[in-house]
């Protein structure tokens, strides 16, 4: 126990560190080089600055986002790396998924830009600031934001995709194929419990 | 019976099969019993085809026809009480008579074929007689392996 | 003017690199090796795959299609289709892998595909890819990188010691959270159902209860099984061998997962209500079923269903056959079975109880009553040991034991038992001579693994203290002076391949013998059916093979008007069986009846 606590001192520390600064956020040390903070969303252009001027994170290496249908939430996750310190810092903020919108930080690095502009495609998300948010890298896309959890892939792909099925009519249902071959007396009101 | 010709020992090895196919026949004719009668038809049908072999019985193909299978001998009749041939024997006892019934022919053979020890010929014909038997026997008691002592 | 010698060297410092090894990989030589547990294009092991289109349905694309192929036969536990992918969808999520029950689909290091044809975008892996397993890369390495859930929820059941103090039922039950959890395990691919003698819809019951919805799975287990309860309790569960879990795992506890469907309906009143069933008019067609076991109860049931006019001749006091009269009662209560016999007698089904043909009622007045007759007499009559000394007093019959102990009359047993057989019987013989206080050895000629009985019997009689002894095969029962039997000899057998690809036989070893002190000696070998109260003119013109009656597809016989089922016409010989055949009949009656209608 005491050799992990040791071998961790400098994460730890770093850590105690941001949350006495930032007491609304939650702090955590996933492991050896990396930090986890969580914040209020409205706290993370200011806290990206702090981070990057104050903590030598100087290096923004990816935005990602995780759609929370259930809860109603996306989560834009923000990965920093410190050349300094050798040391990784994952930033994450929540917004309701019924406004998602949210604030550009390409003011604090100017390539913020293209992560923002394929959250955007991917997710609908729009950043405030950023003007720049195009198609990316989908084609003539008119669809809903193919990453959101309720974009229907199979249904998309069978309505807009339907010529590309004639190859695959030879498809067989596997419970219906084990029916017919044992002769099982499928009344209908059984059916619509075949599948899960 | 101490000198014996191949043409003698085989017409003595066919009246084996037509008493043992009459046997058969008269035990079918008494039983009433389905499962019973189904044996006894097979037996006697099997034993009628047996003498029909030995009747086109060529001694010249001795060595082809011992392309041997292997015999299995479960050495059930060695420890089941012995049946006697009565009428309306069950199932199961038609299958113990039966296969008690080739064990004791087998004997049979197997001792002739000692006592002919000096004759090749009759010492490799009665052999083989003898190793039918057997084969009958395994015959009979993998049936009641699977039958009777299909749960032991 | 100085020369500016470093612009007219500096293009010649390239020199310098000659002969040092490049930074890049000379592909396609070379090529590089790709991430760990990389996600390329799909292989599929074609053997160990079962078709179970699991794949197929989880795909969020609706990139896999089950088809048939060249070469690759269906057969019971599996579906003879195999997964293809449409690489125009597919987006390397892994899934199909993460949930593929045997393991045999996989991700592999390739990931280049070039073609100009959409259409063959379509990929068999393990067709278009035979050599991919050497390319393994995205696999489980174990069953808990899995999504399925491999272990099954425990059965509460009584402790050893404790169940053979009475005749209480051992297990439990499961109750709706532990049925919920269980049945969510299914992955409803009903492999299962080809299986079950009888194809029950078991994908269907199962997702009914992870629906937590009871009584939809009553109806849908009352479809084509009246003695659902029955067998939720003891059935042979074949569908449990082919279960696409089992490959890897513990296979889903199908039979008590109906044993809590049809449990929660527990009485006749509420089995009514739930199902509600449809009774059609009296349509004046009488069909007469002789004996009240399981698959006489069956046809009896949906026959009474449909409008017939059904009697069922039972000689003993009470239904069930070999179900009341052989399986003892820790494993199928009393109260159950009348349960079910009795709501079939609340819709229309009449038994006569204590009526024996051929003694009460003669078969020809049988005949001359009813339009179709349907025989389901069972195996009552065992089978003897065969061997010297099986006449002296204390050398008994399982099924006359069990069914003395089921009836309730009076039986007395001694402290050393064997039991000779691996069956159900002898498993059952065993356990109810422990819960009289006796030491019981079961002597059985083949091995525990060659054994008929259920896996859960075996285990449940060794957690009672029965010991089991194999390859041992009794020669003679010896006895005191007074008749009563001493001793068991018995001889060591070894087992030998009949050459036919079965089972291996025993086969006597020779001066390997041995004595065992014993008060008792229960045989349970074997059953076979009494066929005499047929009369010889009708025997006769039936056709029989093994012991059996020979029936055809729909349990017709030789004669149009009379039907056979249960152990006397298959070869099975258990409950699901028996059912299966009094389903079948049923049908075979009812075209029977219409051809006598047009004509």
């Amino acid at each position: 126990m005491n050799d992990i606590k040791q071998e961790l001192l400098a994460e730890q520390t770093f850590a105690d560190q941001i949350q006495k600064t930032f007491k609304t956020a939650g702090v955590r040390v996933i492991r050896k080089r990396r930090i986890e903070v969580v914040m209020r969303a409205d706290l993370i252009p200011p806290y990206l600055t702090h981070a990057k001027n104050q903590h030598n994170f100087e290096h923004l290496s990816h935005i990602s986002c995780v759609d929370w249908l259930e809860e109603g939430h996306f989560e834009l996750v923000y990965i920093l790396w410190s050349y300094t310190m050798e040391m990784q810092l994952i930033v994450k903020c929540r917004i309701p998924r019924h406004t998602p919108q949210f604030t550009s930080i390409q003011n604090i690095w100017e390539h913020a830009g293209t992560y923002e502009r394929e959250i955007h495609e991917m997710y609908g998300i729009t950043f405030a600031g950023n003007d720049n948010l195009g198609d990316f890298l989908l084609e003539d896309w008119e669809g809903p934001p193919p990453m959101r959890r309720d974009f229907d892939t199979v249904k998309y792909s069978e309505e807009n995709f339907k010529d590309r099925m004639d190859a695959r009519q030879d498809a067989q249902n596997v419970r219906e194929t084990i029916t017919k071959r044992s002769g099982e007396d499928m009344p209908d009101f059984a059916k619509p419990y075949s599948l899960r | 019976m101490d000198k014996l010709s191949v043409e003698e020992a085989i017409q003595f090895a066919i009246e084996q099969e037509i008493q043992a196919a009459e046997l058969y026949a008269l035990l079918l004719d008494k039983s009433t019993d389905p499962k019973a009668q189904e044996i006894y038809t097979e037996l006697r049908d099997m034993e009628i085809v047996h003498k029909e072999n030995l009747e086109s019985f060529d001694t010249s193909e001795f060595n082809k026809r011992h392309a041997e299978q292997p015999l299995l001998n479960l050495k059930l009749t060695d420890y089941l009480v012995e049946k006697t041939a009565t009428e309306n024997l069950s199932f199961q006892d038609t299958l113990i008579l039966a296969a008690q019934r080739e064990q004791k022919t087998y004997a049979l053979y197997a001792e002739l074929a000692e006592k002919f020890k000096y004759d090749e010929i009759l010492y490799k014909l009665f052999s083989l007689l003898a190793r039918e038997e057997l084969l009958h026997k395994d015959q009979i008691e993998t049936l009641y392996d699977d039958t009777v002592l299909s749960q032991n | 003017m100085a020369l500016d010698l470093k612009g007219i060297l500096a293009p010649f410092t390239a020199l310098k690199q000659l002969g040092k090894p490049p930074h890049t990989v000379a592909y396609p030589m070379v090529k590089k090796p790709t991430a760990e547990r990389y996600r390329g294009l799909h292989y599929n092991e074609l053997d160990d795959c079962i078709g179970c289109g699991t794949c197929s349905t989880i795909c969020q694309n609706g990139a896999i299609d089950m088809i048939s192929l060249d070469g690759v036969e269906g057969k019971t536990g599996d579906s003879g289709l195999r997964p293809r992918v449409d690489n125009g969808r597919c987006c390397w999520c892994g899934l199909c892998v993460d949930v593929c029950p045997t393991g045999s689909l996989s991700l592999t290091q390739e990931y280049l595909y070039i073609t100009d044809d959409a259409d063959s975008f379509l990929w068999i892996p393990g067709v278009d890819n035979p050599e991919g397993g050497k390319l393994k890369s995205f696999y489980p390495e174990s069953n808990a990188q899995s999504l399925l859930d491999y272990n099954r929820i425990p059965m509460p059941e009584l402790e050893g010691m404790e169940r053979i103090k009475s005749y209480a039922e051992v297990v439990l039950g499961y109750n709706q959270e532990e049925a919920q959890a269980e049945a969510e395990r299914c992955i409803s691919c009903g492999l299962c159902v080809e299986a079950c003698p009888e194809h029950m819809h078991i994908p269907e019951y199962i997702n009914a209860i992870s629906r937590g919805e009871p009584d939809m799975a009553l109806k849908i287990i009352y479809d084509n099984n009246p003695l659902g309860e029955l067998c939720g309790k003891v059935c042979t569960r074949r569908c449990e061998d082919v279960c696409s879990i089992a490959v890897r795992g513990e296979p889903v506890a199908i039979r008590w997962l109906k044993r809590y469907a049809t449990e929660q309906a527990n009485n006749i009143d509420i089995i009514r209500e739930i199902l509600d069933p449809e009774i059609l008019p009296p349509n004046g067609r009488k069909v007469g079923i002789i004996g009240a076991g399981p698959s006489g109860l069956t046809a009896g049931y949906y026959l009474a269903l449909k409008g017939y006019d059904v009697t069922i001749y039972e000689a003993k006091k009470h239904a069930g056959g070999m179900t009341m009269y052989g399986i003892p009662k820790y494993r199928l209560p009393m109260e159950s079975l009348q349960k079910q016999i009795g709501y079939m007698e609340s819709i229309g089904v009449k038994i006569k109880f204590d009526t024996k043909i051929g003694v009460d009622i003669s078969f020809e007045e049988l005949q001359k009553e009813h339009g179709a007759i349907f025989i389901g007499i069972g195996f009552e009559v065992p089978y003897t040991l065969g061997i010297e000394g099986e006449h002296f007093e204390g050398s008994i019959q399982a099924v006359n034991f069990l069914r003395e102990v089921n009836a309730e009359r009076p039986v007395e047993i001694g402290q050393h038992v064997v039991v000779i057989g691996g069956g159900n019987v002898a498993i059952d013989g065993a356990r109810i001579a422990r819960r009289f206080g006796s030491d019981v050895t079961i002597l059985y000629r083949r091995r525990v693994a060659d054994m008929p009985a259920d896996w859960e019997e075996i285990e449940g009689a060794e957690d009672e203290g029965v010991k089991i002894l194999t390859q041992a095969i009794p020669l003679e029962i010896l006895a005191d002076k007074n008749g009563k039997v001493e001793s068991i000899k018995y001889g060591m057998a070894e087992m030998v391949d009949d050459g036919k690809g079965g089972r291996p036989r025993p086969r006597l070893i020779e001066n390997d013998e041995h004595i065992m002190p014993v008060d008792n000696i229960i045989g349970a070998i074997g059953q076979e059916a009494d066929y005499s109260f047929i009369p010889e003119n009708i025997r006769e013109q039936l056709e029989f093979s093994r012991g059996r009656m020979v029936t055809g597809e729909l349990k017709e016989t030789k004669l149009p008007w009379l039907f056979a089922g249960g152990d006397i016409a298959n070869n099975t010989a258990d409950a699901i069986s028996a059912i299966a055949d009094g389903y079948k009949a049923v049908k075979g009656i009812e075209k029977l009846f219409a051809q006598k209608g047009q004509e």
